[in-house]
């Protein structure tokens, strides 16, 4: 019955108590917010945890959710990644943001960094492995970023509003981002010929 | 390469490394802006290179999002949130038993107890030792002993000072009230008992007292025992007793003590203030 219905048509039928809308708007974005808090801790413990809290904040009305300010998904995110954030804290696993390119202050478990081997080589399976730990291993700000536009497909406007940031910002920490998972992925050397290759056409 | 194309080149380099990423993921752009990307990539080696970096990542994040697809929380997580949100919809129940708020801890009934208790203590002790010890003892009159007629106040319109009661003249037995002077002109009251032998009244040590005015008509007849009883009433009433009033204090009421007797008679008054 609610399938046709928006979230914020959901959004206002759960506010008015209606159990049916709020089973519909779970199931439609529970394993949205469930993945990317999965991908941000790397414990799933910790995004079921998240997923409830998310949930618990719709159902009591603690949130203020404005629908002129973004979509409600973007809304979702943002409880999401708040949520995460908190229990890094309590857990001290949170690196302190660092808005430096510099990325000699990253630092990487050994076991996370990838060894060089061009994707084209690899199975689908084995693909897909070294890009996850590639993406665990990013810094907060940078992975946040990746799993809202790469892997949730937000809109940089949307990552925006989750985020609490500018989209300028969102768009520059993506650009880096990738440009980490890039050379982590072992396509720096190929990079490097490559760049040999153009340079022979300037010299 | 000559410089100025050198230079254009660079410029262009840099202006699609802005835009990479957008063409590597498919998003909306402006046509004309992907077509001159496109193009550029197609000269520049290096840039080709980025791209084609871009588009295997976007591909790798793809295949890695599509792999989770069926990733979700729990069951038990949808069932735990059903279960809250029904607790919070659902109407209040309506008991008999009263709230929280209005429910009163026990400690908190046996103190206002407590409390009651001693206030009401409190008050009656303090009733007590206001009133004057009126209980009135009488002792037996001996039968030799004749009664000795209490020595009367003069009437209002006799006002005349006398001296201090002969209270050593008081036989045992009898009640002997010392009428003294009119209530114009009290004087305040030492604890010197009024009434001797046997029965002794005091006045409160707040209070000052007129003396006793016999209200029989004539000379009294002695008292064998009798009740002082506390009163208290208007001005106006002293004048049915024959006594002045004291017209400027207007309505205030007046406190008097009644020497009554065993007849129910009211034999003799005094003012208290």
């Amino acid at each position: 019955m609610h399938a046709n219905l928006s979230d914020d048509e959901l959004w206002r039928l759960l506010r008015a108590g209606d159990e049916s809308a709020f089973v519909a708007l779970y199931r439609r974005r529970q394993s949205g917010i469930y993945r990317f808090a999965l991908r941000m801790s790397g414990s799933e413990s910790t995004a079921e945890d998240v997923v409830q809290e998310v949930f618990m904040i719709l159902m009591r009305g603690d949130g203020h959710y404005d629908a002129t300010r973004g979509s409600f998904s973007a809304y979702l995110f943002g409880i999401a990644r708040n949520q995460v954030l908190r229990r890094f804290e309590k857990d001290r696993f949170l690196a302190p943001l660092n808005e430096s390119d510099d990325e000699t202050e990253v630092a990487l478990h050994p076991s996370l960094i990838a060894h060089y081997d061009p994707l084209g080589d690899l199975t689908r399976q084995e693909t897909i492995e070294m890009v996850r730990q590639a993406v665990q291993a990013l810094p907060l700000h940078y992975r946040e970023v990746v799993l809202l536009c790469d892997l949730q497909e937000l809109s940089y406007a949307e990552a925006a509003i989750a985020l609490g940031c500018a989209v300028g910002t969102v768009r520059s920490r993506l650009h880096r981002a990738r440009a980490l998972l890039v050379e982590r992925l072992g396509a720096q050397q190929l990079a490097l010929e490559r760049r040999a290759d153009a340079l022979q056409c300037f010299v | 390469m000559p410089c100025n194309a050198l230079f254009e080149m660079l410029m262009r380099c840099q202006e699609f490394a802005q835009i990479v990423i957008e063409l590597a993921r498919g998003q909306m752009m402006d046509a004309a802006q992907r077509a001159q990307g496109l193009a550029h990539a197609e000269e520049c080696v290096s840039c080709a290179a980025r791209l084609s970096d871009e588009y295997a990542l976007t591909a790798g994040l793809g295949a890695l999002a599509a792999s989770e697809i069926k990733l979700s929380a729990s069951v038990n997580t949808e069932a735990a949130l059903l279960t809250a949100f029904r607790q919070k919809t659902a109407p209040p129940l309506i008991t008999s038993q009263p709230s929280a708020s209005r429910r009163w801890p026990r400690w908190a009934w046996a103190a206002a107890a407590a409390i009651l208790l001693a206030l009401s203590f409190i008050a009656l002790s303090t009733r007590l030792d206001r009133t004057p010890p009126i209980n009135v003892v009488v002792l037996p009159t001996p039968v030799s002993t004749p009664p000795v007629a209490p020595r009367v106040a003069p009437s209002p319109d006799q006002l005349e000072t006398r001296d201090e009661a002969s209270a050593s003249q008081a036989q045992q037995g009898t009640l002997q009230v010392s009428y003294r002077r009119p209530v114009n002109q009290n004087k305040q009251r030492s604890k010197q008992p009024l009434i001797r032998d046997g029965l002794t009244v005091y006045a409160g040590d707040n209070e000052v007292t007129s003396d006793f005015f016999s209200l029989i008509y004539g000379a009294p007849s002695p008292l064998e025992s009798g009740q002082l009883i506390r009163v208290q009433m208007p001005r106006a009433a002293l004048a049915a007793y024959g006594l002045p009033v004291n017209l400027t204090r207007g309505d205030a009421p007046l406190k008097a003590d009644l020497l009554v007797g065993e007849d129910g008679q009211a034999h003799a008054i005094r003012l208290v203030r």
